[in-house]
């Protein structure tokens, strides 16, 4: 069974903003990251199901554009990845500015099945 | 030394494992029955008579199987199992690791649940116990 999280997530909300894996390849606002480690579940037969606890960020330097984004890429998740592969929650939520830069941040739970 | 990993050992009734399977548990209880007379002095002598055995199975709960997947029980089989009676409910059984000794016979369900609650995915726990002859021998 292959993760296909990631590629689910870029390919649901990667249309929005500049949405990178990790870090920024380009340091231009508004931009987006995330970030996760799968958790596999198996049967004797095989792996049947992968959980993971996604880090998404928005960075922008304007609060409402970052969190505004974030809300977009949350109604694109939770519309885009709750379908009988995939189901999607978001469990946490997060609200920060370093240096004049926000970083509004949202965890998610999704679960890959078979 | 290599140790067996457990998902190579396979509990099978009627030559099928029971679906989403994740764990197999296998206990052989010796039948004992304990003498003392006054000739022994007051140590005990145990004579074993037989061997209660038992399995207790658990898996995700699977109400259709991919296509293919012939060689595998699902949860309604499982269940119509646990509901038969008399003769129907006598079932041939076979439990091997990847190699080795197989022991095999027939054994009857003696208990059958599922747990389910709002996060996580349907679970049953199925036991059962041997009925009449058990073998113990390398399949051909």
């Amino acid at each position: 069974m292959e993760d296909l999280i990631g590629k689910t997530i870029t390919s649901t909300v990667g249309n929005l903003i500049p949405f990178y894996l990790y870090e920024a390849e380009q340091e231009t606002y508004p931009y987006a990251v995330y970030y996760y480690t799968p958790d596999f579940y198996s049967t004797k037969d095989g792996v049947y199901k992968i959980s993971a606890d996604v880090t998404l960020q928005v960075y922008s330097q304007d609060f409402d554009e970052a969190y505004s984004y974030a809300e977009q890429i949350r109604t694109a998740l939770e519309q885009g990845m709750n379908t009988s592969r995939f189901r999607t929650r978001m469990s946490a939520t997060s609200k920060e500015c370093v240096e004049g830069v926000w970083n509004v941040e949202y965890v998610y739970n999704i679960i890959q099945l078979i | 030394m290599a140790a067996e990993l457990g998902y190579n050992i396979a509990f099978k009734i009627g030559g099928k494992t029971l679906t989403g399977r994740t764990q197999d548990d296998l206990t052989i209880t010796p039948t004992i029955k304990e003498s003392i007379t006054k000739d022994d002095a007051g140590n005990k002598n145990q004579q074993v008579s037989g061997q209660e055995v038992t399995f207790s199975c658990q898996g995700l709960v699977v109400l259709s199987l991919a296509s293919g997947e012939t060689n595998k029980l699902t949860r309604d089989e499982i269940v119509e199992m646990a509901l038969a009676t008399g003769s129907s409910a006598v079932v041939a059984f076979t439990y091997r690791p990847s190699s080795g000794k197989q022991l095999s016979g027939n054994c009857v369900v003696t208990g059958y649940s599922e747990s389910s609650n709002s996060e996580d995915e349907a679970t049953y726990t199925v036991d059962f116990k041997t009925t009449g002859a058990l073998t113990f021998t390398t399949p051909v």
